[in-house]
C-alpha cells in the first residue's frame, strides 16, 4: 500500500511576490491602455468596426461586468471620430400626397440652417403676401374685375330686359331667380286686369314671354360660368400678386442652396403652394379675429398656421459639423426608440399628425456611424430583434408603429418615405444568447457575422502579473481610488485567482475587480491611510462575504447544534463525510453532508433514493450508473451483479445535482460491502469514471472550507482532512485559516488519483491488487468485496430453480 | 363763429326685399348701427309685384341654381318669401348678437312699408340695398328704387353691393348750410377714429364758395383731424363723379331736391359704386 501523502500548505494557496515589479505602489506604474487577457475580442473589434460590408455587425458576448461596452466604445470612439460626418436627414411635405411626406437630405450640419432659414421665410411670406392683398394696387384690380364681370352680367340682363320692355314684359326678381312677367306702366299686370284682356293679347302676351324664356335661360345659364370666369381671373390676379410679392424672397434663398439641387426642388415646391395658398394669407390673424366670426376665424388661422407649417422642415438628425461619425447607445431598444414614431396631437377630439410630428429613432440618429444595443433588452422588447433585422436587411429605415406593422389599427397615418440605412450593429449579450441565436435564428449569421468574444480570466504568467498590476492602477486611477501598495496588489491577484477557481489563471473580470478596489478603499479611508494595502483587501473581501453569507453560517449552526448528523471522528461502515457546494447569488459556500449506503442480496441493482424520490439530478443519476458499472466489472465479471444497494444524502431535503459525490458514494458502497469502517474524520469529494480513476470536480476550495469550518469549530485533531481528486489541486486558493492548519498539521489536503488509493486512506486497510489469476488479497478492501459480491451471487443463485425442474411451456398440469 | 353739433342717430332701419338681400349689406348694416350706437329695425318687404307675378299661373321662373324652369305659383312664391324672411331674420340676429347691437324685425307686403317708415318717427337713417346677389344695378325695379328714395323724407343710405364703409366722406354741398348738415352726418356715420372728410361744392356761386372756405374753420371742429374743402366748384355729376377720391368713399348729398330732380344726375349716381347718403 503505497502511503499518500498530505498536500504541503505551499500547494493550498498561491502567494504572488512582487519585488521583482520594482514598484512601492500602483501610483509608480503606467496606465495600461489595452483591455487585459481579451486580445481575441479587441482583434474582432478591429475587423468589425474597419470592414464596411453588409452584415458585418458585431455581437460582443462575455461575462457580465467584463467591461465589454467600455473596451468597444474604447475602440469605436477614436475610429469614429476619424470617419467623414453622416448626412442631415430630413421630413419634408409632400405637396402631392401630404400623408407620403419626403425626405431631404442635406450635408452634414446644415439641416438645422435650412429649419431656420424655412421658419423665418414661411413668417415673411405671411406678412409680404397680408401686405400685398391690402395695397391699394391690388384692391383697385381687384375692383377692376369685379367691376368688369358685373358689367358683363348687367349687359346681359339689360338687353333682355330691353327687350322685354318693348314687349310689355317685365323682368321680375323672385327669391330664387328670375322671371317674366306681363307689365303695364312698370307694374306687373295683375291675373284680373291680364284676364280683362282680349284672347288674342294673352295669347301674344304668352308667346312673347314664351320667346324671351329662351333668352332668360341663357342669360342665367351664363352666370355660373361668368362667376367661374371671374373666379380664375381673381385667382390669377392672386397668383401673380402673391409670386410677385413672395418669389423674390424665395429667390435669395433658392441662391444660397444652389449647390444642394434638392433643396432647390423643395423651394420651387414652396413657391407653388403658397402662391396656390394665397387665399389664407389675405388677412392678417388680427384681422381675421376682427373682421369674420370666431369659429370661421379660428378656421381660418388653422389653415393659415398649416400652410405655414406644410412649408416647414422637420430636421429629423442634424450633426455637429466637429463630430465624426455618431456612436448612439439605446438603452431602451423598443420598435419605437429604434424606428422613430408618428406622434399624434389632438384636434377638436380628434387625433391628426403630419410630418412635422415625425420623430427620430436610435437607428435615424446612428446612420452612417454605430449603433450600440443590450441584445438581451432587444431580445425583450415585442418585435424590436424582428424590426432590427429586417431595417439591416433591407437598408432602410421605414417607420412604421406596431399597430401599422400588424395590420391592428385603421386609423389614417403617414407612410414617410423610407431613408437608406448604413449603421454599425454592434450588440452586446450574454453567450448563451449568443449561441441560442445562432441555433435558432437562421438570419442571425447572415447579419451579425463577427463574433466578439470576451474572456474572464487569463493565464497567470511573469508578463501576466506585470500588466494586471498595471491593470489594477489604471482602475485605480479611473474610479479615483487610492493607490495601493505592493501588498494590497498581491492580497488582489490572490483574490482574483481565487475568483477564477484556479492558481494558474487570473479573472479579468473588470465589475468584481473595480467593485474589490472601491471596497479597499473605503476600508483604507476610514482608517486614513494614503494607501490600500493588503489588509485592506482582505477586509474587503471579509466584509464582502460577510455580507452574503447569513446562510453559510445559518447551515453551520445546524450542524454546530446538532441537528444535521455528520460525525468528524471515529469510523463508521457505510457512511461517509460527501461535500456539495451551495450557489446564492453571487456567494457559494460548501456544506458537508452525511452519505450512507447499504447492501443486501438482490437483483445487482445501486438505488439512488434521491432519483427515487425525484430530487437527483441527471448527473447525479449519471454518477451513480457510472459507480454500478464499475462494481460490476471490477468484481463479478462471469457472475451477475447480485445486490440491491442503496445512496442516500442523509438529511437532504432539496435538489441534489453533479457527479462530485460519485467517488464518496463509491467509498461507501465499498465500505458497506467489505464491511470496513470508514474515517469520520475526513470528507471526500471527486467524481469517478467507470475504471475508478478520480476525476477533478467544481468549487474545491468552498467544499474543503465548509469542511474546515465545522471541524474547526469541533476543534482540529490533526485526523482531520479532505479528499480531493489530484487533478484539482492546481485549484486551490485556499483561505488563510486552512492553509495555516495544513501548516500546522492540524487539516490534511489528500490528493487521489484512483478509488483504491482514496479507500485506503479512508480505511487505513489497504485496497488490493488483482493477481494473475483475477484475484485480490482476501484480507485486502477489493478482496473483501468480491468475496461478498461472490456470496450475494451464490446466494441469489439458490434461489433460482433449476430449469430442468420447471414444467415444459405449453404442457396442462392434467 | 357756428357751434358744431355732431348728429345724434337714434334708430336705423334696414330695408330689404327679395332682389336685394344679401349677407354682406346685413353686415354692413350692423357694422354702420354699431358705429352709431343704436339699434337696426330690419323690414323685409314682400314686393307686390311679386305677389302678382305668383297670381299668374303661366310664369315660369328661372332659378339661379339651376338650367330647369319651374312654374311658379303662388304657394311656392309665398313659401319662398317666407323661408327668406326667416333667414333674413336669422342673419340679422346672428350679426347683431356678433356686434352687439340691438336687431328688430318685421316682414311686410308690397308698398305698406313706407306708411310704416312714416308711423316709425324715432328712426333717423334708411338703409337700402342698391343692388342684389346679382350686382346688378339697373334691371330690377329701377324706377320703384328711385321713386322709393324720392318719397323718403329722411337721411337715407344707399349701399351698393353689400361694400363695408369706409371712412372716407365726400360731401356735396351747394350752401355753408347744406356743408354742416352733411358734415355733421358725416362725422356721426364715421364714428371715432380717423376719417377724411371732404367737402365738394356744386352749383354754389363764387361768394358762397368763398365764405364756405372762410368759415370752414368755424365748422370744423377742433378735435377732428382730415376735413378739407374741394379748391374748386363742380358745376354737373360728371364733374362730381370725377371729383370723387377715393373710389370707396361715401357720397353725401346734402341737396338732392335740386341735385335729384334731373333724372340724369340721378340716373348717374344711381349708378356708381359709391355708397350715397341722401340728405334732405
Amino acid at each position: 500500500m503505497a502511503e499518500i501523502k498530505a498536500l504541503p500548505a505551499s500547494d493550498l494557496c498561491r502567494r504572488y511576490d512582487l519585488c521583482a515589479l520594482g514598484f512601492k505602489d500602483t501610483s509608480e506604474l503606467e496606465e495600461l491602455l489595452e483591455p487585459l487577457g481579451q486580445e481575441r475580442a479587441v482583434n474582432a473589434i478591429r475587423f468589425g468596426i474597419g470592414v464596411r460590408h453588409h452584415g458585418f455587425n458585431l455581437f460582443a458576448f462575455g461575462a457580465s461586468g467584463s467591461g465589454k461596452t467600455e473596451t468597444i466604445r474604447r475602440y469605436l470612439e477614436p475610429e469614429a471620430a476619424s470617419k467623414p460626418l453622416p448626412d442631415d436627414w430630413c421630413y419634408i411635405n409632400n405637396f402631392a400626397v401630404p400623408d407620403q411626406p419626403k425626405v431631404l437630405r442635406l450635408p452634414a450640419g446644415r439641416a438645422n440652417e435650412l429649419a431656420k432659414q424655412m421658419e423665418s421665410l414661411t413668417e415673411e411670406v405671411r406678412v409680404v403676401i397680408s401686405a400685398a392683398f391690402e395695397s391699394e394696387d391690388y384692391q383697385t384690380r381687384l375692383d377692376v374685375i369685379v367691376e368688369q364681370f358685373k358689367i358683363r352680367q348687367e349687359e346681359a340682363f339689360e338687353t333682355l330686359q330691353k327687350k322685354a320692355g318693348e314687349k310689355n314684359i317685365a323682368l321680375v326678381r323672385t327669391p330664387m331667380g328670375l322671371a317674366l312677367a306681363p307689365a303695364r306702366e312698370g307694374k306687373v299686370l295683375d291675373p284680373e286686369a291680364f284676364s280683362k284682356l282680349s284672347q288674342e293679347e294673352q295669347e301674344t302676351i304668352k308667346k312673347d314671354i314664351s320667346g324671351l324664356e329662351g333668352d332668360l335661360q341663357s342669360a342665367v345659364r351664363m352666370l355660373p360660368e361668368l362667376e367661374r370666369e371671374q373666379r380664375r381671373e381673381i385667382n390669377n390676379l392672386n397668383r401673380e400678386v402673391t409670386s410677385f410679392a413672395v418669389d423674390h424672397l424665395i429667390d435669395e434663398n433658392r441662391e444660397h442652396w444652389k449647390d444642394c439641387a434638392a433643396v432647390v426642388a423643395f423651394l420651387d415646391s414652396v413657391q407653388d403652394y403658397v402662391i396656390g395658398h394665397s387665399d389664407v394669407f389675405r388677412l392678417s390673424k388680427d384681422e381675421a379675429a376682427q373682421t369674420i366670426p370666431a369659429r370661421m376665424a379660428a378656421d381660418f388661422i388653422r389653415q393659415q398656421d398649416s400652410v405655414i407649417s406644410n412649408c416647414r422642415i422637420n430636421v429629423l438628425v442634424s450633426h455637429d459639423a466637429n463630430g465624426g461619425a455618431p456612436i448612439v447607445y439605446e438603452d431602451n431598444p423598443t420598435v419605437e426608440n429604434l424606428l422613430g414614431r408618428i406622434e399624434h396631437r389632438s384636434e377638436f377630439g380628434n387625433l391628426v399628425t403630419d410630418f412635422q410630428l415625425i420623430k427620430p429613432g436610435a437607428l435615424h440618429r446612428a446612420n452612417g456611424g454605430y449603433l450600440i444595443l443590450d441584445a438581451r433588452r432587444l431580445i425583450f422588447q415585442p418585435f424590436a430583434w424582428e424590426t432590427l433585422k429586417r431595417e439591416l436587411r433591407s437598408r432602410e429605415i421605414r417607420i412604421e408603429s406596431l399597430s401599422q406593422m400588424m395590420s391592428l389599427g385603421s386609423m389614417v397615418s403617414l407612410q414617410p418615405e423610407t431613408i437608406p440605412l448604413d449603421v454599425k450593429v454592434i450588440l452586446i449579450g450574454d453567450p448563451m444568447l449568443y449561441y441560442l441565436l445562432s441555433q435558432h435564428d437562421p438570419d442571425f449569421h447572415n447579419l451579425f457575422k463577427v463574433p466578439v468574444d470576451f474572456d474572464d480570466r487569463m493565464p497567470v504568467t511573469d508578463q501576466a502579473i506585470a500588466l494586471y498590476a498595471r491593470f489594477i492602477a489604471t482602475e485605480a486611477r479611473k474610479k479615483n481610488l487610492l493607490p495601493l501598495d505592493q501588498g494590497g496588489v498581491s492580497q488582489v491577484l490572490e483574490r482574483m485567482t481565487r475568483l477564477t477557481g484556479d492558481t494558474e489563471r487570473l479573472s479579468s473580470h473588470a465589475r468584481s475587480l473595480g467593485d474589490l478596489l472601491s471596497e479597499a478603499d473605503h476600508w483604507a479611508s476610514t482608517r486614513g491611510a494614503k494607501l490600500i494595502g493588503g489588509e485592506d483587501v482582505k477586509q474587503a473581501i471579509a466584509a464582502h462575504i460577510h455580507r452574503s453569507d447569513r446562510m453559510r453560517e445559518r447551515t453551520q449552526e445546524q450542524f454546530q447544534r446538532g441537528i444535521m448528523m455528520l460525525d468528524t471522528s471515529g469510523e463508521k461502515v457505510g457512511q461517509i463525510n460527501g461535500l456539495s457546494v451551495l450557489q446564492l447569488g453571487d456567494f457559494s459556500f460548501g456544506r458537508p453532508s452525511r452519505i450512507t449506503a447499504r447492501v443486501h442480496l438482490g437483483r445487482g441493482r445501486v438505488v439512488d433514493i434521491e432519483r427515487e424520490v425525484e430530487l437527483g439530478g441527471p448527473l447525479h443519476s449519471k454518477g451513480v450508473l457510472i459507480l454500478s458499472n464499475f462494481l460490476a466489472a471490477r468484481y463479478t465479471q462471469n457472475k451477475p451483479l447480485s445486490l440491491t444497494a442503496s445512496l442516500v444524502f442523509e438529511q437532504s431535503y432539496g435538489a441534489v445535482d453533479g457527479d462530485s459525490a460519485s467517488s464518496t458514494e463509491l467509498y461507501a458502497l465499498l465500505s458497506a460491502l467489505a464491511e470496513v469502517p470508514i474515517r469520520q474524520s475526513l470528507a471526500v469529494t471527486g467524481s469517478v469514471n467507470q475504471f475508478g480513476e478520480v476525476q477533478a470536480i467544481g468549487g474545491v476550495n468552498e467544499k474543503i472550507e465548509g469542511f474546515f469550518d465545522l471541524c474547526r469549530f469541533r476543534g482540529l485533531t490533526g485526523e482531520q482532512g479532505v479528499l480531493i481528486p489530484a487533478s484539482n489541486v492546481k485549484h486551490l486558493m485556499l483561505k488563510d485559516e486552512v492553509v495555516e492548519a495544513a501548516e500546522k498539521g492540524e487539516f490534511h489536503i489528500y490528493p487521489i488519483s484512483t478509488i483504491d488509493e482514496g479507500i485506503e486512506v479512508l480505511t487505513g486497510i489497504p485496497a488490493g491488487e488483482m493477481s494473475a489469476d483475477g484475484k485480490y488479497p482476501p484480507d485486502s478492501i477489493n478482496g473483501r468485496v468480491k468475496a461478498r459480491l461472490e456470496a450475494f451471487a451464490e446466494m441469489a443463485r439458490k434461489y433460482v430453480r433449476p430449469v430442468s425442474e420447471d414444467k415444459p411451456v405449453g404442457q396442462s398440469d392434467g | 363763429m357756428v357751434d358744431m353739433v355732431v348728429q345724434k342717430y337714434h334708430r336705423v332701419l334696414l330695408q330689404m326685399d327679395a332682389a336685394t338681400h344679401c349677407r354682406e349689406t346685413m353686415a354692413a348694416a350692423i357694422e354702420i348701427a354699431a358705429r352709431l350706437g343704436v339699434g337696426l329695425q330690419g323690414i323685409f318687404i314682400e314686393d307686390s309685384d311679386l305677389v302678382t307675378v305668383g297670381e299668374l299661373d303661366f310664369i315660369r321662373e328661372f332659378r339661379l341654381s339651376s338650367p330647369i324652369a319651374r312654374n311658379l305659383d303662388k304657394l311656392t312664391l309665398d313659401a319662398q318669401l317666407r323661408a327668406m324672411a326667416s333667414s333674413v331674420r336669422r342673419q340679422l340676429e346672428r350679426a347683431g348678437s356678433r356686434r352687439k347691437v340691438t336687431v328688430g324685425f318685421h316682414a311686410v307686403s308690397g308698398d305698406l312699408w313706407l306708411e310704416q317708415e312714416k308711423s316709425m318717427p324715432e328712426t333717423d337713417l334708411i338703409i337700402i340695398e342698391g343692388t342684389g346677389r346679382l350686382h346688378s344695378r339697373l334691371y330690377r325695379t329701377r324706377s320703384s328704387k328711385r321713386s322709393a328714395l324720392q318719397n323718403i323724407m329722411r337721411p337715407t343710405l344707399l349701399l351698393k353691393g353689400g361694400k363695408s364703409l369706409t371712412k372716407k366722406f365726400v360731401v356735396v354741398c351747394d350752401s355753408v348750410d347744406a356743408a354742416r348738415k352733411g358734415l355733421q352726418a358725416a362725422l356721426a356715420l364715421s364714428g371715432t377714429g380717423e376719417k377724411e372728410i371732404m367737402l365738394l361744392p356744386y352749383g354754389m356761386a363764387a361768394e358762397d364758395a368763398k365764405k364756405l372756405a372762410t368759415d370752414i374753420e368755424d365748422i370744423n371742429p377742433k378735435e377732428e383731424k382730415g376735413i378739407k374743402i374741394a379748391p374748386i366748384v363742380v358745376q354737373d355729376v360728371a364733374s362730381v363723379l370725377q371729383s370723387i377720391h377715393p373710389a370707396d368713399c361715401i357720397l353725401v348729398i346734402t341737396e338732392w331736391g335740386q341735385f335729384f330732380n334731373l333724372n340724369l344726375n340721378a340716373e348717374r349716381l344711381l349708378e356708381s359704386r359709391h355708397p350715397l347718403l341722401l340728405l334732405q
